[in-house]
């Protein structure tokens, strides 16, 4: 399977440096808790989270080797979540 | 040949897309419980900070890490199988369903915690430090979500043993070993929701 193969010679290194660039982003989530940040506490939380996702995705799930139309649908599922999330806080704020 | 595919690129190709849009139905079901959280979430602000504040930090903080390296272990595990050693793909597949494992019974340990305080979901709650709806709200989504993405974890330690156990008695191969794949992506996901889960149900302040 060539589509096999020719991952066969990447070096497992990278995944080793996702790991650690999870830890550190997992123990800044965990440090800003403590932070004085007010109402940016749950936007920072949820910014160093979608950082931790595109780890995931790109170094773990190797979404950057899979087709466009993967990569676009990963787009358009992010975006109906995000537009859905954002609907029902704006119906609640200006009910 | 493969079936009706004109080739075996093509059917891991198919194979690929089939399994991200699955992934990507499981996102939107998440993504529902992630809306109504943030209507909540605005509707009874303070409340959900303080409810969010009676949750085990020590538990979630551990139980990211646990989670974090779980998904370590399945990538290493995929490399390993490339590369064709079988064997230590199917050992790292182990270990990630054992940390799958104990991601399951650190939550158990927190949902005896809060048993034990009377915090239960929906018109069962009845924890007296905390008698607003708000709370109430917030610990019936709290189990929701986490319940659900407790099955999730169930259902990828099981699809993990399956294909673990497989790979260590010689199913797979370097060329062959997509259900493999497949199963590590699916392990992938319930480590990205929890990333989602964790700082909305315990790290708001």
């Amino acid at each position: 399977m060539e589509r096999e193969t020719s991952k066969s010679r990447e070096r497992a290194w990278p995944l080793v440096l996702a790991w650690v660039a999870l830890a550190v982003l997992t123990s800044l989530s965990f440090g800003a808790r403590y932070l004085p940040l007010g109402v940016f506490a749950t936007p920072v939380a949820l910014a160093i989270a979608v950082a931790k996702a595109c780890v995931v995705l790109t170094w773990f799930m190797q979404l950057r080797r899979e087709a466009t139309s993967v990569r676009l649908l990963v787009w358009v599922v992010t975006f109906t979540v995000v537009l859905a999330c954002a609907g029902v806080m704006g119906d609640v704020a200006f009910r | 040949m493969e079936g009706h595919f004109e080739s075996v690129e093509r059917k891991a190709e198919a194979a690929h897309l089939g399994m991200w849009l699955f992934l990507a139905s499981e996102v939107l079901l998440f993504g529902a419980l992630f809306a109504v959280y943030s209507g909540c979430r605005v509707e009874f602000g303070a409340d959900f900070v303080v409810a969010s504040s009676h949750n085990s930090i020590a538990i979630g903080t551990t139980n990211t890490f646990v989670l974090v390296t779980s998904s370590l272990c399945a990538a290493l595990a995929v490399h390993g199988a490339r590369s064709g050693h079988l064997r230590r793909a199917a050992a790292l597949l182990g270990v990630t369903v054992l940390f799958g494992l104990a991601f399951l019974v650190l939550k158990g340990v927190e949902y005896g915690e809060h048993f034990q305080s009377g915090i239960f979901p929906g018109s069962h709650y009845h924890y007296a430090e905390l008698p607003t709806h708000g709370a109430n709200a917030f610990f019936t989504l709290y189990y929701l979500m986490t319940a659900l993405h407790g099955l999730h974890v169930t259902g990828g330690m099981l699809a993990l043993g399956v294909v673990g156990h497989r790979a260590w008695r010689g199913g797979y191969s370097a060329e062959r070993h997509l259900p493999l794949e497949l199963s590590v992506l699916y392990w992938h996901l319930v480590d990205v929701i929890w990333l989602f889960l964790w700082p909305l149900l315990y790290l708001m302040h």
